[in-house]
């Protein structure tokens, strides 16, 4: 065997690593607003049937 | 399958039939049925006078609807629950605020076309019949179901000079702020970016090329465009003290990205396919964390910034 190889094998174990990643279910949900000032996701549901009135749903 | 927008006589409901043709994040959608030309201006914006169409969508207005006695398979927590009858996919639509029945119900077998009611008892008569977070979710679910995209929360912008830039970040990490900088970075050499969305952007791989595409879903900024651009790479935003760019492993970015897209989560098949489209993706440009501090220092850092 080697050099090269004695070398690769004392290569020092390293164990597997866990990174947790937060997930945001109300934002990767569709369907919530956040404000009352606009159209779209930002206020799609606050004007829920076209009233302009906030639901406050999620918000 | 093609077609061609009709004209519109009036916005009249009665017996005045419509067609109209929209193009989000490169899905082709006709809308029809018996009501009148009721878009919101977002998705105005999205119209086309003809298109390919890859989603069919027809409205109808019923004196009522019943909610679904299907399988309950998803509650969002907001307007609409999901229930499914055999194969057939259910959405209905509902809000204290206008009763205990569904207001709006919205039917599929695969998005590839879809059925909408809309009850004329609780909706006004100019109601859009495509209102968010409906059209939202035909677009994301027919791109996660047969697998050609994924939707992602991010400001997406166009320099002239430097091609496309995506910034992915949850609610307040900086994106309609990062719109605004970019926007009005106070330096003279930049011309103005355009900007595909302050908040939602398609990806989609075409001949091995990531695309990012507009949406009409816009945040706090309020940028839409149907607009689209080729991607290089991708940046997570994250708020810091200096500005600062860091790789990102591949199976750091998927998960980041996964973190930041929104997958049917209803679907198992649909979650597989939206996790094996974000690593199509990372395999294709690389993903950076980039730290940066609100000012137009940051936009200097992300234009200078080379892999």
């Amino acid at each position: 065997m080697s050099d090269e190889n004695n070398e690769w094998e004392k290569k020092t174990y390293e164990p597997p690593r866990i990174r947790v990643i937060s997930l945001r279910p109300e934002e990767a949900v569709l369907g919530h607003c956040k404000s009352t000032s606009a159209a779209g996701p930002v206020g799609g549901t606050c004007h829920v049937i076209g009233s302009g009135n906030c639901q406050g749903i999620g918000s | 399958m093609y077609c061609e927008t009709a004209e519109f006589a009036g916005s009249e409901l009665d017996g005045n039939k419509g067609l109209a043709c929209l193009h989000i994040g490169d899905v082709g959608v006709s809308v029809s049925g018996d009501w009148g030309l009721s878009l919101s201006s977002e998705l105005e914006k999205f119209r086309v006078s003809q298109c390919d169409t890859d989603m069919d969508v027809n409205v109808r207005w019923v004196q009522l609807i019943h909610p679904s006695r299907g399988t309950k398979i998803f509650h969002s927590g907001a307007v609409w629950t999901l229930s499914r009858e055999s194969d057939e996919l259910i959405f209905d639509f509902s809000t204290p605020a206008v009763g205990r029945s569904p207001y709006k119900q919205l039917r599929t077998w695969d998005f590839s076309s879809a059925q909408i009611h809309l009850n004329s008892a609780l909706l006004p008569r100019h109601a859009w019949p495509l209102e968010y977070p409906a059209d939202e979710l035909l677009i994301t679910n027919y791109l996660a179901y047969h697998a050609l995209g994924v939707e992602v929360h991010g400001c997406g912008l166009v320099d002239p000079e430097h091609g496309g830039f995506l910034f992915l970040g949850h609610s307040g990490a900086g994106k309609s702020t990062t719109t605004r900088l970019w926007k009005s970075a106070g330096i003279p050499e930049i011309p103005s970016p355009e900007i595909l969305s302050d908040d939602r952007i398609i990806l989609r791989l075409n001949d091995s090329e990531l695309w990012m595409y507009g949406t009409p879903w816009h945040g706090e900024a309020a940028f839409a465009s149907a607009s689209k651009s080729k991607l290089n790479r991708i940046f997570i935003l994250q708020h810091g003290e200096s500005n600062k760019i860091a790789p990102l492993s591949r199976a750091q970015a998927v998960g980041e990205l996964f973190a930041r897209c929104f997958p049917p989560f209803h679907s198992a098949s649909g979650l597989q396919n939206t996790v094996e489209f974000l690593e199509r993706v990372v395999e294709t440009v690389p993903c950076y964390e980039f730290q940066f501090v609100p000012d137009a220092s940051a936009v200097e850092a992300a234009l200078s910034f080379h892999d």
